[in-house]
């Protein structure tokens, strides 16, 4: 029995298991057992013990050497990929010029070309402008002194495209204003205006404009403009035909980074107005309100227009 | 298996192979090396096989040891990887013999294995025969309880089964040994008066 009870101290065996009259068989048959393990013969030498630690060291040294290898040809291979990925996503990447409000911008393009853009407009072109294509993206308004190149140059908006060799015009597109018109005035040479995704386009000679809206989706047949109206934001002008207060305090907002609220009831006022000159938004308000019998409250940068 | 102070070294050998310790992973060569050899033999048996499937398992060690869970016993996480190793072994030597069939392909070897075991005493021969004749889960979850030493719980770790089946396992195995040993000794005794 005390023999029992040592084996059972070592015991793994679940003798709960068994009924309560075996579990003494049950002891008894896990110390028989102690001599009966198959492998107790199998001895591992000192000699074995080192020769197969060397065989592991040296196994182990040659996966890490072919898994550094790997590892480092893969590296280089991936770097290698995400250079040449950088490199075209920047390259396709479109370059973005962006005016704020009260700021206007010129820039010189790559083919000598010289952009002018209005406050708050956004010129975007490709890093390969001019390798076989000079395409540019125009919201807003600039004015565009193109050099002649082996490629046309062409300017696009939401609804049209102008295409030129070596010319000088200007390109209206504010989006969502005036039916999304797009109108274009030439100075000089000669310019294709066409509206996007179809073949209707008209030439231009200098001196002339043209335009295309949402209402008029092929361009209107070219007349005659003052230059110095249509182009009067390149002077620090304002020239409106008939245009309504809304937007006009839309344009002057971001000619000169101001806000301006106005009552409801005047939003729908047209005025045709010439502002030549205008140095601050206060000139340019001041005016309007005057020609129009309207009141002006000015505020920092913010005014307020309404009918008396 | 078992004190405390061994499944305090083991723990200890994790954390440190773990972050590449290459004198640790010595330590814990030479320590279970002679063990794990045993233990493979008993599917292989033949050395030769077994060093290799111990030492192929200790590079495989070594290969994942970032992924050693530290919460695990790193003792029967090795084992593990032994038994695998050992199984595919003997499947791959066998011809796709399913893992439960291996037992009747270890017959086989077993008269001649037998005999080169030099145990001065009959009975240890025929415990060894009827432990090897019953089936493979069963075998293999009484040997690692009765010759490894480890419990239900690192047995069950190792075989990738339940605790729960483990015990049935070594229930059933004990039975079994318990009918055919009882058997033996009856006629033993039947055949030799001289034995009390």
């Amino acid at each position: 029995m005390k023999k029992n009870r040592e084996i059972s101290s070592t015991f793994r065996c679940p003798l709960e298991e068994f009924e309560e009259e075996t579990r003494e068989d049950i002891s008894q048959l896990w110390a028989d057992m102690e001599n009966a393990d198959i492998a107790h013969h199998v001895q591992c030498t000192d000699t074995e013990l080192a020769k197969a630690y060397k065989n592991v060291k040296v196994e182990i040294a040659s996966e890490e050497s072919t898994a550094s290898q790997f590892s480092f040809i893969t590296y280089a291979a991936a770097a290698v990929f995400l250079m040449v990925a950088t490199g075209i996503a920047y390259l396709l990447m479109p370059v973005k010029v962006q005016v704020p409000a009260g700021e206007t911008k010129t820039i010189q393009m790559s083919d000598n070309s010289t952009i002018h853009l209005n406050s708050g407009s956004v010129l975007s072109y490709s890093h390969l402008f001019n390798w076989w294509s000079r395409n540019v993206r125009l919201k807003g308004e600039a004015f565009f002194e193109i050099k002649s190149s082996e490629h046309p140059f062409r300017v696009v908006t939401g609804n049209a495209s102008v295409e030129v060799l070596g010319t000088k015009f200007n390109v209206r597109y504010w989006p969502n204003e005036k039916d999304n018109m797009t109108s274009v005035f030439l100075s000089e040479g000669k310019v294709l205006l066409q509206a996007t995704g179809t073949n209707n386009s008209v030439t231009l000679h200098p001196g002339k404009q043209s335009w295309i809206s949402n209402n008029h989706p092929s361009p209107v047949a070219p007349r005659p403009v003052d230059p110095t109206k249509a182009l009067a934001w390149q002077q620090d002008s304002f020239a409106f035909e008939n245009q309504h207060l809304s937007s006009i305090f839309k344009e002057i907002q971001r000619r000169f980074d101001v806000k301006i609220n106005y009552h409801p009831n005047i939003s729908n006022d047209k005025i045709t107005i010439y502002l030549s000159d205008i140095e601050t938004a206060e000139m340019a308000i001041k005016d309007i309100c005057r020609a129009k019998g309207l009141i002006y409250k000015k505020k920092n940068d913010s005014f307020l227009i309404y009918r008396n | 298996m078992g004190s405390k102070n061994t499944d305090q070294k083991f723990q200890d050998w994790a954390q440190q192979i773990r972050a590449s310790d290459e004198e640790a992973f010595s330590e814990l060569f030479h320590e279970v090396y002679p063990q794990l050899l045993k233990f493979a033999w008993r599917y292989t048996k033949k050395k030769s096989a077994a060093h290799d499937v111990v030492q192929k398992s200790m590079v495989k060690l070594w290969e994942i040891r970032t992924n050693i869970d530290p919460q695990q016993s790193l003792k029967s996480y090795l084992y593990q990887i032994v038994r695998s190793r050992a199984l595919n072994h003997i499947r791959d030597t066998n011809n796709h013999t399913p893992i439960e069939n291996i037992n009747h392909n270890r017959l086989k070897v077993e008269s001649k294995t037998l005999s080169k075991i030099a145990e001065p005493e009959d009975y240890n021969k025929k415990m060894i025969k009827f432990i090897e004749q019953l089936p493979g889960r069963q075998r293999e979850a009484i040997q690692l309880s009765r010759f490894e030493g480890f419990d239900h719980e690192e047995i069950s770790e190792i075989m990738d089964i339940s605790p729960r089946t483990v015990n049935n396992h070594i229930v059933t195995a004990l039975k079994t040994l318990r009918k055919k040993w009882d058997l033996y000794k009856k006629n033993k005794k039947g055949s030799r008066y001289e034995e009390e």
